[in-house]
């Protein structure tokens, strides 16, 4: 899937929240995502993640 | 009721008769494309996105559009898709991955995917290729290689339905398994139609059966990757979950789901603006920015919901909807 965005939510232990990650698709669509390394949208979080910081060639 | 097949032209003999419709049997879910939870109409999907449950959908070339075919089908099927081209030339793709508790079967069989394609007009390819992987669960984005074919039929679509069917050998080592259905090329102006797709072990294409038994197991199938609590149709209120005001403007609720999912779910709310949070007879909250998921285990799910306007900390709440186009989505795809 092409141009998705990613915000992180902090966790908030004040009120008992994970920090879950926010996606919001190109049809406006926004997923909240688990940090489940289980769950395929986190996967693909982490895939996209690994991808900007990979080093690029000089 | 029919005979056990032990080749493509040889019934078992002994047994007794065998009814073809045997719950298991088909290892590919939703192959009769019974369950539309996301809607039953796609124009020019991204790649690899879904619209029939657990079919993942892709073309290469100009328009296409995905939807829920009812008036041609073949005799004993209610639904097919259809995926109408209607600029270019193109490769039409549908895909289902099967995760590792359900494929291992497969490993060191000879398995065979069959499915009845049929065309609007002229005659179109079709491959049935089956793909595995050595990784576990390895997903729609995972690696995976072609299987050997061993068999196969003449796979070319046309106007009338045909069963097309293709046998293959999967290594020892497969832990996961990638259907793909491609046609290849549709013209422009052409519609491609599929439906009753089966993956089975053995070198026979059997009579297609779902792979829940029934429509219910099949739902149930299907929801375990992508469950979709949609508001009433007739927008009469729908009542998604309950919970309480930890803040003056910040709710908790939590709500059940219909089939424990295969992993935490990610969420989505459709239209939450059309969504309230009711606090009492008179008062409610319409659900603003700010709202999430909290926790899910694949069984339960919590929630973060935001309102506008203060509320008194403790209050209980009913998160409501009194619009037909709102739902709460939950997505555990592999």
């Amino acid at each position: 899937m092409n141009n998705l965005i990613y915000t992180v939510i902090p966790a908030d232990p004040s009120i008992f929240r994970s920090e879950t990650i926010q996606r919001t698709d190109a049809d406006g669509s926004v997923w909240f995502i688990p940090t489940d390394p289980a769950n395929s949208d986190y996967q693909a979080y982490l895939a996209t993640l690994a991808a900007n910081s990979a080093p690029t060639a000089q | 009721m029919s005979r056990a097949q032990l080749t493509s032209t040889v019934e078992q003999n002994t047994g007794g008769a065998v009814a073809p419709f045997v719950a298991g049997k088909n290892f590919l879910a939703n192959g009769g494309f019974d369950i539309w939870q996301r809607g039953t109409s796609s124009v020019n999907p991204s790649a690899n996105t879904l619209l029939a449950d657990r079919w993942y959908m892709y073309f290469n070339a100009g328009a296409a559009t995905f939807s829920q075919e009812t008036s041609n089908v073949p005799t004993g099927y209610r639904y097919a898709m259809k995926i109408a081209q209607s600029s270019a030339s193109a490769l039409q793709l549908l895909q289902q991955t099967i995760e590792t508790s359900a494929c291992l079967a497969f490993a060191g069989q000879n398995i065979t995917a069959s499915a009845l394609v049929a065309t609007s007009t002229g005659t179109v390819p079709v491959t049935l290729d089956v793909q595995y992987s050595t990784s576990a669960d390895a997903g729609i984005g995972g690696t995976y290689t072609s299987a050997t074919s061993v068999a196969s039929g003449t796979n070319t679509a046309s106007t009338t339905y045909s069963k097309a069917w293709n046998t293959v050998s999967i290594p020892s080592t497969a832990k996961s398994i990638l259907f793909r259905m491609l046609a290849n090329p549709v013209p422009a102006g052409t519609s491609f139609y599929i439906t009753g797709i089966q993956l089975e072990i053995g070198s026979v294409a059997t009579p297609f059966s779902r792979a829940g038994g029934t429509l219910q197991g099949e739902l149930a199938l299907c929801q375990r990757y992508f469950t979709s609590i949609a508001s009433n149709s007739s927008a009469v209120y729908t009542y998604y979950g309950n919970g309480f005001f930890y803040g003056s403007t910040g709710a908790k609720l939590f709500f059940s789901l219909p089939v424990t999912m295969r992993t935490n779910p990610s969420l989505s709310l459709v239209n939450p603006t059309s969504m309230q949070l009711q606090y009492n007879n008179t008062n409610q909250g319409v659900v603003a920015s700010g709202t999430g998921l909290d926790q899910s285990n694949g069984q339960t799910v919590g929630m973060f919901v935001n309102v506008s306007s203060g509320v008194s900390v403790g209050t209980a709440c009913i998160m409501t909807s009194n619009a037909a186009n709102t739902a709460i989505q939950l997505s555990a795809e592999l």
